[in-house]
């Protein structure tokens, strides 16, 4: 099961573990999950996986100029997939991320809701 | 004895009517969007059909593909049962399509435009003969025999002057092949009833339109610090194209 890719701009060396991009920058940070199709999870189930996958791989602790976290997830809809990605930025990434995940949340609801 | 010979005329009408109606079954297989095996049931009279077919269940989570970071893609299949009624008297066909609600397409009957060959071949004791044609998008060749004499063939490979034994597409992503033919005393279900049908047309006006909708509400959700990308995959079907 995935997990999740980690971005940075102003590459300076790159580290590769299993289902992780770990790439270097500048104190800007990019991270980005792609939790895949999530259209079986209910939405507290969909809460815990970002959760679990923010807490998992990164260190919130680390000093960053400004934070970019994006969640990329797919959904069945009845003429086939939608896929949303939802990107915050802030100037640390423990916000970043906890507002990336409430707008995936509504995102993933409105297109179920819309479509399903 | 009078109730019971009332009763049996009452019923003569309900026989007759049924007893000219068979039911194939087809091992139908599509192959475009990983193997998926289906439970295929074509059930016909001289003028009316229903096609129906349902994902065999054993297949319903596949696993897709692995990239190279070992993020594992899963594709959960519809289970729904698709049908599709078919109308030579009225010249229309009609199936439900699902978006958030039942939508029943009804349209004019468009049939392929077989062309007809000499090759022939003996395929389960039934003499078939081989026609192709161009349909949706997809090259058919099919073997249909003479033995049944019905127009209409699984899915939507209606017309030709026999029923279809075999069908296969070009690529080798579509495959039907009748297992078991029987003649069957049920009727043929009785079409959708429904107040409200669209056309094809309409309902893809209807796709994009839900599609815009939904683009243009994620993207005003958020803050100034959200971004919001969506993407729609229309999935690879039997129809490639109109």
């Amino acid at each position: 099961m995935l997990i999740g890719s980690f971005a940075f701009s102003n590459t300076q060396s790159v580290e590769k573990l299993k289902n992780i991009t770990i790439e270097n920058c500048n104190e800007k940070f990019n991270i980005k999950y792609n939790l895949g199709n999530v259209s079986s999870l209910t939405e507290a189930e969909l809460n815990s996986m970002c959760d679990n996958l923010v807490s998992q791989n990164f260190d919130f602790n680390n000093k960053v100029d400004e934070c970019t976290v994006s969640f990329t997830a797919e959904v069945n809809v009845g003429f086939g997939k939608v896929s949303v990605t939802v990107s915050y930025t802030a100037s640390n990434c423990a916000t970043a991320a906890s507002k990336a995940k409430s707008a995936l949340k509504a995102a993933v609801k409105e297109v179920q809701s819309a479509f399903e | 004895m009078y109730k019971l010979c009332s009763f049996i005329f009452l019923l003569f009408p309900i026989l007759v009517s049924s007893q000219n109606n068979y039911q194939v079954k087809y091992k139908m297989t599509t192959f475009f969007d990983g193997v998926k095996n289906y439970d295929a049931k074509l059930k016909f009279s001289d003028y009316q059909s229903i096609f129906e077919y349902q994902i065999v269940l054993t297949d319903t989570v596949t696993i897709e593909s692995e990239d190279s970071f070992g993020n594992v893609s899963i594709y959960i299949p519809d289970t729904k049962i698709q049908k599709i009624y078919f109308d030579f008297k009225t010249k229309k066909y009609q199936e439900v399509k699902y978006l958030k609600e039942e939508l029943v397409v009804q349209d004019t009957l468009n049939l392929p435009n077989w062309n007809i060959l000499d090759e022939i071949k003996n395929i389960n004791n039934h003499q078939c003969r081989k026609a192709t044609t161009t349909f949706k998008g997809r090259n058919y060749e099919v073997w249909f025999t003479s033995d049944y004499p019905t127009k209409f063939g699984p899915w939507k490979l209606n017309g030709l002057p026999g029923l279809i034994i075999i069908a296969k597409d070009e690529n080798k992503e579509v495959f039907f092949e009748a297992s078991e033919i029987f003649k069957t005393n049920d009727n043929i279900e009785k079409k959708i009833n429904s107040n409200k049908t669209i056309t094809n047309s309409e309902y893809f006006i209807i796709i994009q339109k839900k599609q815009k909708d939904i683009e243009e509400r994620l993207k005003s959700m958020g803050d100034r610090n959200t971004k919001i990308d969506v993407k729609f995959n229309v999935k690879n079907s039997l129809e490639i194209a109109d």
